[in-house]
């Protein structure tokens, strides 16, 4: 999974959860497109920005792992001008088949656990 | 040879060690150091001062961002989070802890992290509201930590971050 990022967001080779957001934060799935397809704009609006990556294996699918209450999954929603585009979604646990918004302490958790997870692929130099 | 009787010198007569070379020097050196001290201690504060100062000016700074600054439909950090913001950094200064770097988040509001070797927490100001902090260790599982926005939680908050980015 791909997406943008500006160079602020890393501390001393740490990403910030900060950066990442519910509901269905937007990433670009791998399997169907490559990584600079986020940075792409006909107005260069991206440029300097770069991109991270973290693998779909890398979405729980129980969390948080001492309370099990959601999953976490990529969907994939192609939008006309960006095939990969996907989103990352949360279910309850059992699963509904719907998106679940989880309670504010388990989205702060989320966040942080999945930016322990992401790694550069383009860097940023903004 | 004859033996002369000389007054002994009398204990107000002996010559005041301020006024010999010897003294003159250590009185010097004493000054030098004196200045020097508070000269680091003068920096020091200044240079504490400053920082608070462009922490603050970082947090305002913030409120200028418009919605989607992320190009992910972020939304602008709220007033409310600016005034949490500014209450979180009033209440580091306290605790002698220097945020690393004050983001604003794509959930909308302000975080200030604090980040050393392996170790990063930080405190998010949400744009309802809700002051919600998380620290970790490498690729340990976050821990969260909660507040209920009184000064007294959010304190508490802080010192479980300090302790943690200390090690």
């Amino acid at each position: 999974m791909f997406r943008r990022y500006r160079r602020e967001e890393y501390l001393d080779n740490q990403f910030s959860g900060l950066g990442f957001a519910f509901p269905k934060q937007s990433v670009n799935r791998e399997k169907y497109g490559d990584p600079a397809d986020v940075l792409f704009s006909n107005t260069d609006e991206y440029e300097g920005w770069g991109v991270l990556y973290f693998r779909v294996q890398d979405l729980p699918v129980e969390f948080p792992p001492d309370n099990r209450q959601y999953t976490f999954f990529a969907k994939h929603v192609p939008r006309e001008e960006m095939y990969p585009h996907s989103e990352v979604w949360c279910d309850r646990l059992p699963v509904t088949g719907e998106y679940v918004e989880p309670s504010k302490g388990v989205k702060k958790l989320f966040r942080a656990f999945l930016s322990q997870r992401v790694e550069v692929e383009i860097e940023a130099t903004l | 040879m004859p033996i002369t009787y000389e007054e002994p010198v009398r204990q107000d007569e002996f010559i005041p060690i301020e006024s010999n070379a010897v003294g003159a020097a250590a009185q010097e050196l004493t000054r030098r150091v004196t200045e020097d001290l508070v000269q680091m201690y003068e920096s020091i504060y200044r240079r504490a001062k400053l920082r608070i100062d462009q922490n603050r000016r970082s947090v305002h700074a913030l409120a200028k961002l418009r919605p989607n600054w992320d190009s992910y439909g972020a939304p602008a950090p709220s007033g409310r989070s600016i005034a949490n913001a500014i209450r979180v950094l009033n209440l580091l200064e306290s605790l002698n802890l220097d945020p690393t770097r004050i983001l604003p988040s794509a959930e909308g509001g302000v975080g200030i992290c604090f980040v050393r070797e392996d170790r990063y927490a930080d405190i998010e100001c949400s744009n309802d509201g809700e002051v919600l902090g998380v620290y970790y260790v490498g690729a340990q599982m976050p821990a969260l930590l909660e507040t209920d926005g009184t000064e007294a939680s959010i304190s508490a908050a802080l010192e479980q971050i300090r302790n943690h980015i200390r090690g």
